[in-house]
């Protein structure tokens, strides 16, 4: 199951379906321990999803202690598409490492996108508290956009007291090694959460989400549907992504 | 011989046009023709969904008035640079 190629066939087939998607990554997108994203210390990532053309990606705590502070900054400079943390500083400094959100233009709506990044220790960066990020932050997302969307990495149980905690959200897409087979939406905020999928050494990217999300003219998130997409031989490899995985795969050789 | 084969043959057999039962084989045939072909549509359908591998609808409630909107967000986590199917 999975393959970076299968999962462009199913993003390229809800593009044709519907009438605007939004691709995003919930984070720890760059390298772990398999070529030939650990050779290129995570360069085929970022240029796998240049090609497939996604619109958001969080940084994990796996991407930002992996990778120095130098390759960092240019995984984020390669990256066709924003890069985001709102809660990882460059050492000790007050200094985000990257954007802490992008607001997307959908249709006659604003779409804004915050990045969370789960807590732990790295040599290079400080990640500081995601539910204090998102409280500072989401305010702020929320004056330039009426639809606002949190991108996280800071885990299922982190991600729900956020919900429960930080009014202005519409949706959580949830990343992290704890996974939900159903949308949870939490009732205090009528927040939802989607996280599609979890991974073990051997064995990533076997899943993907997808979401349809209704929103009134105002914004206000009206309908919702989710389901969780096994990526199996039931699609086949987008060829523009095959190829440019061989190429990948032939250089780490 | 197939089946077509037989009736066709059948057909230039005595009975004629005016009979009964000529009648009563050819409405069989054409109830048959179209309960067939709704089952062959039918089985294409689900056979392409099949393939598909989601067949998820829009939500129920479609939006309503001026720039209500639906959106779909396809997302991925822990992808970890993973290029290949595993497992």
């Amino acid at each position: 199951m999975g393959g970076i190629a299968r999962r462009a066939t199913v993003i390229d087939r809800e593009r044709d379906y519907a009438e605007y998607t939004l691709v995003l990554d919930a984070g720890d997108a760059l390298l772990s321990d398999k070529d030939p994203a650990k050779i290129t210390r995570g360069e085929s990532s970022v240029a796998l999803m240049n090609a497939i053309g996604y619109d958001a990606v969080t940084l994990g705590l796996k991407d930002v202690t992996f990778l120095s502070l130098e390759e960092l900054r240019q995984r984020i400079e390669q990256a066709e598409f924003p890069m985001l943390s709102a809660n990882v500083y460059v050492g000790d400094s007050e200094e985000l490492l990257a954007e802490p959100y992008v607001v997307l233009d959908v249709a006659d709506h604003k779409v804004g996108i915050l990045g969370l990044t789960d807590t732990g220790n790295g040599p290079n960066v400080t990640v500081t508290d995601p539910l204090e990020a998102a409280r500072e932050w989401v305010p702020k997302v929320q004056q330039e956009a009426d639809i606002v969307i949190v991108l996280s990495h800071a885990g299922l149980e982190t991600d729900q007291q956020i919900a429960a905690n930080v009014a202005g959200i519409d949706a959580i897409v949830s990343g992290g090694d704890v996974t939900s087979s159903q949308p949870i939406v939490v009732a205090s905020t009528g927040t939802v959460l989607f996280h599609a999928a979890t991974s073990r050494p051997g064995y990533a990217g076997e899943q993907i989400g997808l979401g349809r999300l209704s929103f009134s003219k105002d914004g206000q998130l009206t309908d919702h549907e989710w389901q969780r997409i096994i990526l199996d031989s039931a699609f086949d490899d987008d060829p523009k992504v095959a190829a440019l995985v061989e190429e990948y795969k032939a250089l780490a050789e | 011989m197939t089946k077509n084969d037989k009736d066709a043959r059948s057909g230039t057999e005595p009975a004629t046009g005016d009979s009964p039962n000529v009648a009563r084989r050819d409405l069989f045939l054409t109830i048959g023709g179209i309960v067939l072909y709704t089952v062959l549509a039918f089985g294409v359908i689900l056979a392409m969904n099949a393939r598909a591998g989601f067949a998820m609808q829009w939500p129920g409630t479609a939006p309503q008035g001026e720039n209500a909107i639906n959106i779909s967000i396809v997302h991925s986590n822990d992808t970890w640079g993973y290029t290949d199917p595993c497992g």
